[in-house]
């Protein structure tokens, strides 16, 4: 069907007038953008989307999209992602993934009962001794969870052809796909690039870890710009939160008063 | 309104840890009877032995408190498919003395007594004479095992005799622990008093009354049932409504139907012959499931739940099994098909196989129940997000297997390894609260549980746990590899790690942190943990490694 917004350029418009004009044009039509077909993200990482809904940048994740994970905090920054569609009752299935650190999940505040661990489909064996169909694990999976958290190595020794035909599923059922590594050479819609800037709460032979400051970078096709944000991934009580810059000093002042160095003594 | 009638005389034999049983008469090299041991059911304790019991193990508590109780409690396997094959020859034994007999779960059945008492001369003799062919049973199972021991490590067999299906189980419940049968008077006075001093969370088992009811009687004081018998009925029904009869009834033992019970239809039976007589378990379930499911569909779309029901099967030489199945809180369709399984396995398997293939396989619902919603599945309280999950997570069982899809239980511990402990959804699906039963992280006791595990790590905690530790060298500045002495002191602070033939400049350290753990057993660990920040050429990456007998591994990373 043809609708005739011959009288100005859609590209001109904001979204909503052309979703008002395009409503017009059809009748009886409710019309969902796709950038309004969202999964909520965490309030640290929203800096990262856009502010307002005349902004160019979607508010949240778009239904339908593949993010990559990438970077030295790749696993962490998953994670991150997983937390506020698991809170607000999607469900999420991690496959793959047998080192995923269960705990450092629970302290970000993913909702561990509406998630699903499923094992490597390219290593299992039914009990019939063969290898399971790894295309129905992966698309009655994508039918069933909001969020698709998989691991590198299985992407890549995936046929494209076969993640090709996963992403189109994954658009139609209107979830998420999550790689944690560079899925190169499938094409993503997203990239979410968490580089570490430093570790700190550890000195020499002291301390303990106690929260990393994190450079996170969101850039992907169709996106306007790249947006940039720096956070605290994980803090000291292993959750996300954002970087204040003023209490910068302070935050060192207090950090240091609290590490007690061990000597050797007697 | 008429007066209720006196429910049937009925005697149940019970065994309460036939699990226990069932273990050692199947593998006898394994487990000894006078061992402590315990099954696990949904990461707690379902049963133990009467050993395991007096070392301090006890019911519900979860693997890490039992094994705390008592270090050495063996643990048994649970597997329903086992106990449910194993009890076939009780069954069958008792079944010589009466034909009619419902099996509510491996390790209990119930019989009407009317007849058989008569035959047998008065309740007392039927008592004792179904306790001799319950053993007889468990004898033809293995004849080299001590039956005697054998039975007391599951608990005893006890038999109870009274007036409806509830007193009598509560009857052979205790007869167990008495170790002698309990036989109730007849009569409603009797059986009232006989009731009396039971506690009202029995009526959650036996009568499978919802879990919030029974938790507000506790609360406005009513602790035992003679406490409810004891009030008028007009008062219960102002409190309660109509449930409040029911509540009266089942109290004073008047009544044993479980709430709102009611009869099926006359034609709902379905059958299913086979032109092609089949010998195979998995295909005979195979055929059973579209039974179950057809059944499950048909009580679901009316807001029903079926109670009891009766499995029969034909082989094409007209052998037949015959069981009913009776469960007070309501079987689903999967339920079903386990019973059916139960049943099949038993007959195909068993000390007394059919001769030739089945040809008819049919189920017949002889109780129903309006499903009230007494118990809630895995998922809790369901939205569509959760059933269509639900549906996506059964079906990936079914091309990996039940191990292909689990979740995280909490569980504690010091090592990042053992905090979650990773089970299958298809142990819990089958389980009937396992929804209650999947242990999350303990948020309102969390200070207090957490406070169990001195020497765990401090938050964050590592987002990559390696299930099997890496091997990797950690030198210090003159290239020696450093090492840790037993009083926990570090020869030299380390300066390099090499990670997969590559090495990395450790930038900040700290540890060592020993673990010494299970100190007085063969599994005992030493370990000195350390946590490394080295530079690598995107920044800087922080490493968990511990050191082993001399040896560097990685263990986790906090990626």
């Amino acid at each position: 069907m043809t609708v005739g917004v011959a009288s100005s350029k859609p590209g001109s418009l904001s979204p909503q007038a052309l979703s008002a004009l395009l409503a017009s044009q059809i009748p009886g039509a409710h019309l969902v953008m796709a950038h309004e077909r969202l999964l909520p993200v965490h309030p640290v990482l929203a800096p990262l989307f856009g502010v307002s809904s005349d902004d160019p940048l979607p508010l949240g994740l778009v239904r339908g999209h593949t993010l990559a994970c990438t970077g030295s905090a790749a696993m962490s920054s998953a994670l991150a992602v997983l937390v506020a569609p698991t809170q607000s009752g999607s469900w999420a299935g991690v496959v793959g993934l047998p080192s995923v650190g269960v705990l450092a999940a629970a302290d970000l505040g993913v909702a561990l009962e509406r998630t699903i661990f499923v094992s490597d489909p390219m290593g299992a064996r039914n009990h019939r001794e063969q290898r399971p169909d790894v295309a129905a694990v992966l698309s009655a999976l994508v039918d069933g969870v909001d969020v698709l958290l998989l691991a590198q190595r299985l992407v890549t020794s995936l046929p494209l052809s076969l993640m090709r035909r996963v992403q189109t599923r994954v658009q139609t059922r209107g979830g998420i796909l999550v790689v944690v590594g560079d899925p190169a050479p499938l094409s993503v819609d997203i990239r979410l690039n968490a580089t570490t800037v430093e570790w700190q709460g550890v000195g020499t032979g002291h301390g303990h870890l106690q929260r990393r400051r994190v450079v996170l970078q969101l850039d992907g096709r169709r996106r306007a710009r790249a947006t940039e944000h720096e956070v605290w991934l994980p803090d000291a009580r292993g959750q996300l939160s954002a970087v204040v810059q003023q209490s910068e000093k302070s935050a060192v002042a207090e950090q240091a008063g609290v590490v007690v160095p061990l000597r050797r003594t007697g | 309104m008429s007066s209720p009638q006196q429910p049937p005389r009925c005697a149940v034999l019970h065994s309460p840890a036939w699990p226990l049983i069932a273990a050692i008469v199947h593998n006898p090299q394994l487990y000894a009877p006078l061992q402590p041991l315990a099954v696990f059911d949904a990461q707690r304790v379902s049963c133990c032995s009467p050993a395991a019991w007096s070392e301090g193990v006890r019911l519900g508590q979860r693997r890490r408190q039992a094994q705390g109780a008592c270090p050495h409690v063996v643990i048994v396997p649970h597997d329903p498919e086992r106990d449910a094959r194993l009890f076939e020859p009780v069954v069958r034994s008792v079944g010589t003395l009466v034909p009619l007999i419902d099996v509510a779960t491996p390790g209990s059945l119930l019989l009407a007594t009317r007849g058989p008492s008569r035959y047998v001369g008065g309740d007392d003799a039927l008592a004792i004479r179904l306790i001799a062919l319950a053993t007889t049973g468990v004898n033809t199972l293995s004849e080299s095992l001590d039956i005697e021991a054998v039975l007391s490590a599951g608990g005893g067999m006890g038999v109870g005799i009274a007036d409806g299906r509830i007193a009598a189980t509560l009857a052979a419940r205790s007869a167990a622990h008495r170790g002698t049968p309990i036989v109730v008077p007849g009569g409603a006075s009797a059986t009232a008093e006989f009731l009396a001093p039971y506690a009202v969370k029995v009526l959650v088992s036996v009568a499978g009354c919802p879990p919030q009811l029974i938790d507000l009687l506790e609360r406005l004081g009513l602790r035992q049932l003679g406490d409810i018998a004891a009030l008028s009925p007009t008062h219960l029904v102002d409190r309660f409504g109509s449930i409040g009869l029911v509540l009266h009834r089942l109290a004073s033992g008047t009544d044993d139907t479980p709430p709102a019970t009611v009869p099926p239809p006359a034609d709902l039976s379905i059958t299913r012959v086979f032109d092609d007589p089949i010998l195979q378990l998995d295909m005979l379930v195979f055929a059973a499931k579209s039974l179950t499911d057809e059944l499950g569909t048909y009580f679901h779309e009316r807001g029903q739940i079926c109670t009891r029901m009766r499995i029969e099967a034909d082989s094409e030489h007209g052998e037949t099994s015959h069981r009913v199945w009776y469960r007070s809180q309501g079987m689903h369709s999967s339920m079903m098909l386990d019973r059916v399984r139960w049943q099949l396995d038993g007959w195909i398997n068993g000390a007394d196989p059919p001769s030739a293939g089945i040809t008819m396989l049919r189920i017949t619902p002889t109780e129903i129940r309006s499903d009230a919603g007494t118990q809630e599945g895995f998922w809790g309280g369901r939205s569509q997000a959760d059933e269509t999950a639900a549906r996506a997570i059964t079906r990936v069982i079914g091309f990996l297997g039940p191990q292909g899809v689990t979740v995280a239980s909490w569980n504690g511990g010091r090592d990042p390894r053992q905090v979650y402990d990773m089970i299958p959804v298809a142990d819990l699906g089958s389980t009937a609260a396992a929804g209650e039963q999947l242990l999350l992280r303990p948020q309102d006791d969390s200070s207090a549980d957490l406070n169990l595990w001195p020497g765990s790590l401090p938050a964050p905690a590592p987002a990559v746990v390696f299930h099997e530790a890496l091997s990797v060298a950690v030198m210090d500045q003159r290239g020696h590899s450093v090492s840790v002495s037993g009083r926990g002191l570090v020869s030299a602070p380390p300066a390099t790690l090499t990670l997969k033939g590559a090495n990395h400049e450790v930038v900040a350290w700290a540890g060592p942190w020993p673990v010494e753990e299970r100190w007085w057993d063969e599994r005992s660990r030493r370990v000195a943990r350390f946590q490394l920040v080295v530079q690598v050429p995107d920044g800087q990456r922080a490493y968990l490694v511990e050191v082993f007998a001399g040896n560097w591994w990685l263990t986790a990373e906090y990626a």
